[in-house]
């Protein structure tokens, strides 16, 4: 009864579905929205995937502005406030010799965000725009940005800490500024667009081209 | 088929449905845009500021503050191409307003000074740009100003002042009224003249009313110290202006406000600021008056004597004082200035801390009156205070003012009533004229026939006339003074008498004199006085009258008889004192009575020991004071003159220790005393005795008898051993005879003493044995009575001892009572041991005889005096258990 997957096709073209949940696939139907198996919702693709994607990014782009224009912490030290920015504290880590941390600070507050957001807008623009580039290698991008995400949140667990440690009122406190609640929002929405999008569209995509050059070809 | 229906189906999900999700980016975008546009709006103007130099200034970390908020941070500095460095500070745009042509900058680094810190915070923030809001066009280039401008708060009063030297006046220098301060210096700067220094202050709104056309200000910086001989003078306005200086000011009430901005005199201290009354005192001389005296109301400091001149023309001192404003009110015409001097006398220690601080002024305001006193700034200082309450000034004229000092108290009866002002010569010279002041409510103890006299205490007159040494109570020995008396009693009610101004009153030597009158300055009255030889006395000699003295002796010569002839000049005011029974006696040097008795000094007065002297007095009647010439008898002693002793004549059979001088006692009263000794024919020592007259009667009587008391000592007692220090008398047993002269001394005193009154008995005994005369009769070993002799019985079979028992115990001798000698101690040796027993230490010393009765018979009869007892030899112990009971007759 059940229909056997055939491999080297998408299940889209075997109309075939794959439940979120339980991970069995089953016929794909016009009036099938529940797995049969254990009875949770069930679709084809991710509903509203690429759209989802695009919203969070364009979030993440925009809060990642202020979170490096604006300072990230508030430094109170005799009864000073010295405000610092993402890049402020990396070159005053530089200027105190310590090329390690400042190494760090940059990698995870500046390189991951940022190479974060350029790659997955990227994948979310070649499927959008059905750019012909290897599904493989999408596919090995967005695992990477999957998989280094979830470090991008360090500089917040850092300030958190440096919030919470330095508390000594008008000689030496720690004050989270703007810039924080961008970033926490970019990394979010980073990681919330890198969750919602599907990969399999990019197989799709592939194939509508191909569907489209076959078009096209069929037009010609 | 199959992709038809997929074509179909992929059409279907084609249909976009647009995700919630979207609201994410909307509302990021609208922050986004939010932002952009605060950026825009608010961006931050770049300014450039020139400094001097860049000291402290950190870019990104100095701050501009305006009334300490943060309105930029110095972004760069760089090196200007002339001079100094450029610090371009980005100003947040809501700071931008500010940013005008006149607007300062400047760098405010910590700074501690004594009245202040300011900046304390920069010393951890580091320094920061001060901003001060100008006005004028918008700029962008700016120069930094070198110090802090005036800071003034919104309001206050700006007053300019000027001085001639900063002093300790600095930028923070507080400005005080009453000692709250009101406001502060803010800038203190040289006058373009370079001759003045000009000082900027503010006062606070709140006080700037106090500030008026008459305003003075004066420094009252810090301490101020002026160390002189009226002492440290230390005026400390408060601790701040210690440290910090400081200003105050006056504001006199009746002044104008000021209209405009002139400058008012900064005066170094209060004297100079004039804000006080400057008053001018003139002076005679200012001994030890320094200059810097303070002016004293009744202890309190109200001025100070700031300059003192000495004006040639007028050959006075005049000083400058300044009264503080507070007592210029007292300061009229009638106040009075005076000299507080130390004053050593007896009567009282004053200021005596002038010595080292030197004098003062001592002030007083005119008494209260109604219409108001005019108002005057020269005064003459009175050499010393001026009572209060108006006086009544006399005018005394003395001879001598020997213990008189300016002070002294004028008492009346005792109570003081003034006090001598002023002690002058006379204009003629030959007077002293002491001016006193009799307080007000005893003015009408004065008048006109009001007597003074002197009340010195101590007067010693030290001449060649010998020591003359006044004695008057202790207290005119402190105070001393002047006295007054009046010689009829004055009733309070009565109305002053006035006197007049130019009337004189004589100052008398004494009290005595004074009640005698004005006759005291007559001419002395001479008195011839004729004795056997002369007396002890000089020339100069006083004549005493009841050891006053009246007058004095003259001179001395032969009379025509023979007889010496002492002249007496009687001062005139005691004429009257010599009539014709007067007497005259020598009381020429002292009589000193030394003997172990002790030391008896007489005399009169001690200038009549030092120069001898004549007393004089109204004789008793019955002297013959006068010889028939009608010269006046110069006796050589009172008693010679009035009561000459009764000579009698004692004759002993040996002289022991009589001594002319030797008294004669009768009951231990001096009666009289040897004047004479002289072995008669008969080799009878015969001792011529003067009997005071007052016991002539009861002495020179037959029957008397005279014994000799001398001190004897033996084992059973001393007697008289006083005898042996104030040596021998007689005494005297008076007889009851007819009046006689002449009578036999006794060697030793009479077998019955006056005192041994009582029973006397006889004992017979076989001999005396320890038994003495004087040893005690015991009953019950209670003395009843004592042995007073003893002697061989007529054949000389025995022993008479004569026994006298005191009258109290008399009764206690029955007829068949036992006598038993006591004397000695009795020993008992025996096999158990020895046994001593005496009666007392008494009776083992003196001896004695104890007495007991027998009381298992019935009580006898009392014994007769001089019945015979015998003396029992054996004692026996059961006479000590008689226990009989004689009743008291």
């Amino acid at each position: 009864m059940k229909k056997v997957a055939i491999a080297g096709k998408t299940g889209k073209e075997q109309a075939l579905q794959v439940c979120s949940v339980c991970g069995n696939y089953s016929e794909h139907n016009m009036d099938t929205t529940q797995c049969p198996v254990c009875h949770q919702k069930i679709s084809l693709r991710k509903k509203d995937s690429l759209q989802k994607t695009w919203a969070l990014l364009i979030t993440a782009l925009i809060f990642i502005i202020p979170a490096n224009i604006y300072p990230i912490t508030y430094l109170l030290k005799n009864n000073t406030l010295y405000p610092d920015t993402i890049f402020s504290g990396i070159i005053s880590l530089l200027e105190s010799d310590m090329f390690g941390i400042a190494l760090i600070v940059f990698v995870a507050s500046i390189v991951v965000p940022v190479l974060k957001l350029v790659a997955l807008i990227f994948i979310a623009l070649s499927v959008q725009l059905h750019w012909k580039f290897s599904a493989k290698k999408q596919l090995l991008i967005f695992t990477f940005v999957d998989w280094v995400g979830r470090w991008s949140i360090l500089d917040l667990f850092i300030i958190s800490i440096m919030v919470s440690v330095f508390d000594k009122g008008h000689l030496l406190s720690v004050y989270p500024g703007v810039a924080a609640s961008s970033f926490t929002i970019v990394v979010i929405s980073t990681l919330f667009a890198a969750n919602s999008f599907d990969t399999r569209l990019i197989w799709d995509s592939q194939e509508n081209q191909n569907n489209k050059l076959q078009d096209n070809e069929y037009n010609d | 088929m199959t992709e038809h229906i997929l074509e179909n189906q992929a059409k279907s999900v084609n249909i976009r449905s647009i995700s919630p999700i979207w609201f994410l980016p909307i509302v990021a975008a609208i922050l986004g845009l939010w932002i952009l546009f605060e950026n825009i709006t608010h961006a931050k103007t770049t300014i450039k500021i020139h400094f001097e130099n860049a000291e402290s200034i950190i870019v990104d970390k100095t701050r501009v503050r305006y009334k300490g908020v943060i309105v930029g941070t110095v972004k760069k500095v760089e090196l200007d191409s002339s001079n100094g460095v450029n610090v371009m500070v980005e100003i947040e745009s809501h700071a931008k307003f500010m940013l005008r042509e006149k607007t300062q900058f400047w760098l405010v680094s910590p700074k501690a000074s004594l009245t202040s810190i300011t900046g304390l915070d920069t010393l951890f923030s580091g320094s920061y740009i001060n901003l001060h809001p100008g006005s004028g066009d918008d700029v962008s280039n700016f120069t930094a100003v070198s110090e802090q401008p005036i800071t003034i708060p919104d309001n206050a009063l700006l007053v300019n002042l000027k001085n001639e030297n900063a002093g300790s006046i600095s930028v923070g220098t507080p400005l005080f009224y009453k000692k709250i301060k009101v406001g502060e210096v803010v800038r203190v700067r040289l006058d373009k003249s370079d001759q003045f220094i000009n000082i900027n202050a503010f006062i606070d709104k709140k006080y700037s009313h106090l500030i008026k056309e008459q305003t003075k200000f004066w420094n009252i910086s810090g301490l101020s110290a002026n160390i002189s001989r009226t002492g440290f003078d230390f005026k400390l306005d408060s601790i701040s202006s210690l440290i910090a200086g400081g200003i105050t000011f006056s504001s006199p009430r009746e002044s104008k406000k000021i209209s405009d901005n002139s400058p008012f005199t900064l005066f170094d201290n209060i004297d100079k600021s004039n804000a006080g009354i400057n008053i001018e005192l003139v002076l005679n001389n200012i001994t030890n008056l320094p200059k810097g005296a303070g002016i004293l109301f009744k202890g309190h400091g109200i001025g100070r004597i700031t300059d003192i001149q000495y004006s040639l023309e007028k050959k006075q001192f005049i000083a400058h004082a300044t009264i503080n404003p507070q007592f210029s009110e007292m300061i009229n015409a009638g106040s009075q200035f005076w000299l507080e001097r130390t004053a050593l006398s007896f009567s009282s220690i004053k200021n005596i801390g002038n010595l080292i601080t030197g004098d003062y002024i001592g002030f007083s305001p005119a008494a209260k009156t109604e219409q108001k006193q005019k108002t005057q700034h020269r005064f003459i200082v009175q050499q010393t205070a001026t009572p209060l309450s108006p006086v009544l000034s006399l005018l005394l004229l003395t001879d001598d003012a020997t213990g008189l000092n300016a002070g002294d108290p004028i008492s009346y009866k005792g109570l003081k009533i003034g006090n001598i002002n002023q002690l002058n010569f006379a204009k003629n010279g030959k007077f002293i004229e002491a001016i006193i002041h009799i307080n007000h409510q005893y003015q009408y103890l004065i008048n006109t026939s009001s007597q003074f006299y002197l009340l010195s205490g101590v007067n010693i007159k030290a001449s060649l006339k010998g020591l003359e040494i006044q004695v008057t109570p202790l207290q005119n020995l402190l105070t001393g003074g002047i006295g007054l008396y009046n010689k009829f009693p004055v009733k309070k009610s009565k109305k002053i008498t006035s006197i007049n101004k130019n009337t004189r009153f004589r100052l008398y030597p004494s009290k005595a004199m004074a009640k005698l009158g004005k006759n005291v300055f007559s001419k002395p009255l001479f008195v011839s006085l004729l004795s056997e030889q002369l007396p002890s006395i000089s020339e100069g000699s006083p004549v005493y009258y009841h050891k006053f003295p009246i007058g004095e002796v003259s001179h001395f010569a032969i009379d025509e008889s023979g007889l010496m002839r002492t002249t007496l000049a009687i001062k005139g005011q005691y004429k009257h004192l010599i009539k014709k029974e007067s007497l005259f006696w020598n009381i020429s040097g002292f009589k000193i009575d030394a003997g172990l008795s002790g030391i008896k000094i007489e005399a009169a007065s001690l200038l009549s020991i030092a120069a001898g002297g004549i007393a004089v007095d109204s004789a008793p009647s019955n002297v013959n004071n006068r010889f028939k010439n009608g010269a006046y008898k110069l006796f050589n002693s009172y008693q010679d003159a009035t009561q000459p002793p009764k000579k009698i004549k004692l004759i002993f059979d040996e002289g022991y220790d009589l001594q002319v001088g030797t008294k004669l006692r009768l009951k231990g009263l001096v009666v009289g005393k040897i004047s004479a000794l002289k072995l008669n024919k008969k080799n009878h020592v015969e001792a011529s005795v003067d009997i005071n007259p007052q016991f002539v009667k009861q002495v020179t009587k037959e029957g008397t008898r005279f014994w000799i008391i001398r001190s004897e000592i033996s084992l059973s007692g001393a007697k008289n051993l006083g005898t042996l220090i104030s040596g021998i008398y007689l005494n005297v047993l008076p007889g009851k005879g007819k009046l006689t002269t002449l009578f036999k001394g006794e060697g030793a005193a009479p077998t019955l003493a006056n005192k041994n009154i009582g029973l006397a008995l006889i004992l017979v005994a076989d001999n005396a044995g320890s038994t003495d005369i004087s040893s005690p009769v015991y009953h019950r070993q209670i003395q009843i009575g004592e042995v007073i002799d003893k002697q061989l019985s007529n054949d000389a079979s025995g022993v008479e001892i004569t026994l006298n028992i005191y009258p109290q115990y008399a009764h206690l001798i029955r007829k068949n009572s036992i006598f038993w000698p006591a004397s000695g101690f009795n020993l008992n040796i025996g096999i158990t041991g020895a046994s001593l027993k005496s009666t007392s230490l008494t009776s083992l010393i003196k001896g004695g005889i104890n007495m007991s009765t027998d009381d298992n018979k019935k009580l006898q009869k009392v014994a007769d005096a001089f019945s015979h007892f015998k003396l029992k030899k054996e004692f026996k112990e059961r006479w000590l258990t008689w226990t009989l009971a004689i009743p008291k007759p």
